[in-house]
């Protein structure tokens, strides 16, 4: 069976003054029906940019997308195309709603754009998934300054749903929301995945989320990924020195500990990223041959790690 | 516990506008010197406000409505501002949430370090100087003296965080505020600078009040945590023994809320708290958590329970959970 998404060697590099950005670069992954891919990765590794592109509101420079097997174009058509299968949740609910329209017309709008059915069959599907969304009829006449965080993200989700999509985005969908509300959202969306077999892209940088929704988890490092597995096996196994300090760096809710494997530094430029492997001038088992040659994604085990000694660092 | 009083006390503390409902409901709590104190709840629960009152910074027309705030055993709620700018820098400080607001664009990171100085201590410009190098020295920024001469908008989150802190402990304040200082930082960045607040606390034998929403942050820096929930402290104590064994049914949702493990590995659904934080004037009366809670009953309603000691930290529940009963009890 086809995966719902499908990128090959996606690429976005923007031309500046300093040379080429390479926001994505090179970006091979695949996600399959009802699953949850979770994404991972310091702010500005790319990994907005890749949702951007994989919904269509950025076009990549290179590479291509394939939804459900069908390699769309980069021109327009596609793009509109592909916004009936792909969605997106933003992180600030109260910045992606019109704050001028109606809760109802919100959720209906996807489907007066895109002319599906006719008003009464419109109105009946937006109050279907209003519903679905844990939303009541009340919450339908009211304008988004009337809801709460929790609310308001409820509507995006109703909304990203009008189309029956396949895949959702969710850019950090749950990152504004405080805890208690965070936890009804994560609940929903699970729910929703169960009941409907939709597939998630989920981003954030709140790994202890990312872990407990996501199937499989990749790890972006500057435009690409250095480590892609099973949840768990990444999680646990982890192999790629990156995502060793990166999850040795979330403070433990459930206990006082040391973290002895901190990163030093930040990011480098990615107008210049370094030769080589670009995790090495941050990390601290880096030898010459990292500098010399850029490891690429190779199988270890149950998952795929982007270091040239992944198998010899481990403790 | 000796006679000197406590570096900050807050003591009935109510944080108002006019007559509008109090945001802040009669709280109270302290700080020793060179304690960490973690100031927990959700956005709305009057944990920023508390902190910009004690700076007396409170913005708009809100205003302390009673109670007091003292720092060092003096009164400081109502002090004039220029009273106050005397406090501000050499006796308190603050960091805030997004460090690239807190600074100024267009002036260098240097001469913003330096201002603070010439301004309270009076030093000369290039004592000023040289102390700024040592104060980003001591908040381990690589090469100071170049760093000097560059604006905010050419140094990373984490790098400008670092800055803000630097002019933070310029003055050598005795208590230091930090609102969600690593928030809007990665959390590899975070992990930094939760470590460099850390030395620089023991450094200087400051008294930190961290606030945050964070349950791992605090967990990993503070000595002591204050649950605030609609405007109220809910819950007090030893960070450890809260944490381990929460005793008010919101700070146990709060714990049970995070999702833990993972869902292909058997990780069940979350255990959210149903509802959502109350707006100051739709507070229920009697238990302000109440409406929301699983254990809720009649009393709850009618009668606000007090902050009583429990097992070791205190609680303002009239049902306080016991670690026996946590399991059967917490929401789920």
């Amino acid at each position: 069976m086809n995966p719902v998404l499908r990128t090959d060697h996606l690429k976005v590099h923007h031309d500046t003054a300093r040379g080429t950005l390479k926001a994505v670069d090179g970006i091979d992954l695949s996600i399959a029906e009802g699953e949850t891919l979770g994404l991972v990765g310091e702010s500005g590794c790319g990994k907005s940019t890749l949702a951007r592109c994989i919904v269509g509101i950025s076009r990549p420079t290179d590479g291509s997308i394939a939804i459900q097997g069908v390699s769309g174009g980069r021109g327009r058509a596609a793009r509109l195309d592909r916004a009936q299968t792909v969605q997106m949740i933003f992180q600030d609910p109260s910045g992606a709603l019109n704050p001028r329209l109606r809760v109802d017309r919100i959720i209906r709008e996807p489907l007066d754009v895109n002319n599906v059915g006719d008003r009464s069959e419109r109105r009946d599907k937006a109050l279907k998934i209003a519903r679905e969304v844990g939303l009541s009829d009340y919450h339908l006449d009211r304008m988004p300054h009337e809801l709460s965080g929790g609310q308001r993200q409820r509507v995006s989700i109703a909304r990203a749903l009008a189309l029956n999509p396949k895949l959702l985005v969710c850019d950090e969908a749950v990152s504004a929301l405080d805890v208690s509300v965070q936890a009804q959202v994560l609940n929903l969306l699970v729910d929703l995945q169960k009941d409907l077999g939709l597939s998630y892209l989920f981003i954030s940088h709140d790994l202890a989320v990312v872990r407990y929704v996501s199937h499989r988890i990749a790890v972006m490092y500057m435009g690409r990924i250095v480590e892609i597995g099973p949840a768990e096996d990444v999680w646990r196994g982890r192999l790629h020195p990156y995502t060793r300090a990166l999850t040795a760096s979330i403070p433990d809710e459930a206990a006082r500990r040391d973290t002895g494997e901190l990163l030093e530094g930040d990011v480098p430029s990615p107008v210049s990223p370094p030769s080589g492997c670009a995790f090495r001038t941050r990390c601290r088992f880096a030898r010459q041959q990292c500098a010399a040659e850029r490891p690429e994604l190779r199988r270890v085990g149950t998952h795929e790690v982007a270091c040239h000694f992944a198998e010899t660092i481990s403790d | 516990m000796t006679d000197t009083p406590p570096l900050l006390s807050i003591d009935n503390l109510a944080i108002g506008q006019g007559d509008n409902a109090p945001i802040v409901e009669r709280i109270r709590f302290t700080v020793a010197r060179g304690e960490t104190v973690g100031l927990v709840g959700e956005s709305g629960c009057g944990k920023s406000m508390t902190a910009l009152a004690t700076m007396g910074l409170l913005p708009g027309s809100l205003r302390v409505r009673a109670g007091e705030i003292r720092l060092d055993g003096a009164p400081i709620h109502a002090l004039s501002q220029r009273k106050l700018r005397h406090l501000r820098g050499p006796s308190m400080s603050m960091i805030y949430q997004e460090p690239l607001t807190a600074l100024n664009p267009v002036m260098t990171v240097g001469a913003q370090i330096r201002e603070v100085l010439t301004t309270h201590l009076g030093l000369s410009r290039a004592k000023a100087h040289a102390r700024a190098i040592e104060l980003l020295t001591l908040t381990r920024i690589p090469d100071p003296a170049a760093r000097m001469g560059q604006y905010p908008h050419q140094m990373s989150g984490g790098m400008r965080q670092r800055v803000v802190i630097a002019i933070a402990i310029a003055c050598q304040p005795s208590l230091l505020i930090a609102d969600e200082p690593t928030t809007a930082l990665d959390v590899t960045v975070q992990a930094q600078i939760l470590r460099l607040l850390k030395q620089l606390q023991t450094e200087q034998n400051l008294g930190l009040l961290l606030i945050t929403h964070d349950l791992g942050v605090v967990r990993q820096v503070a000595d002591r945590i204050v649950v605030m929930y609609a405007g109220s402290v809910v819950e007090e104590g030893d960070t450890d023994t809260v944490l381990d064994n929460p005793a008010h049914p919101y700070t146990a949702g709060l714990i049970a809320a995070r999702p833990k493990g993972s869902r292909t590995e058997g990780a069940g659904r979350l255990a959210d708290i149903p509802g959502s934080v109350p707006a100051p004037e739709n507070r229920p009366t009697g238990c302000v958590f109440r409406d929301r809670c699983a254990i809720g009953q009649a009393i709850c309603e009618g009668r606000r329970p007090l902050l009583t000691a429990h097992a070791g930290h205190s609680v303002r529940c009239h049902f306080p959970l016991s670690a026996a009963s946590l399991a059967s009890e917490v929401p789920s």
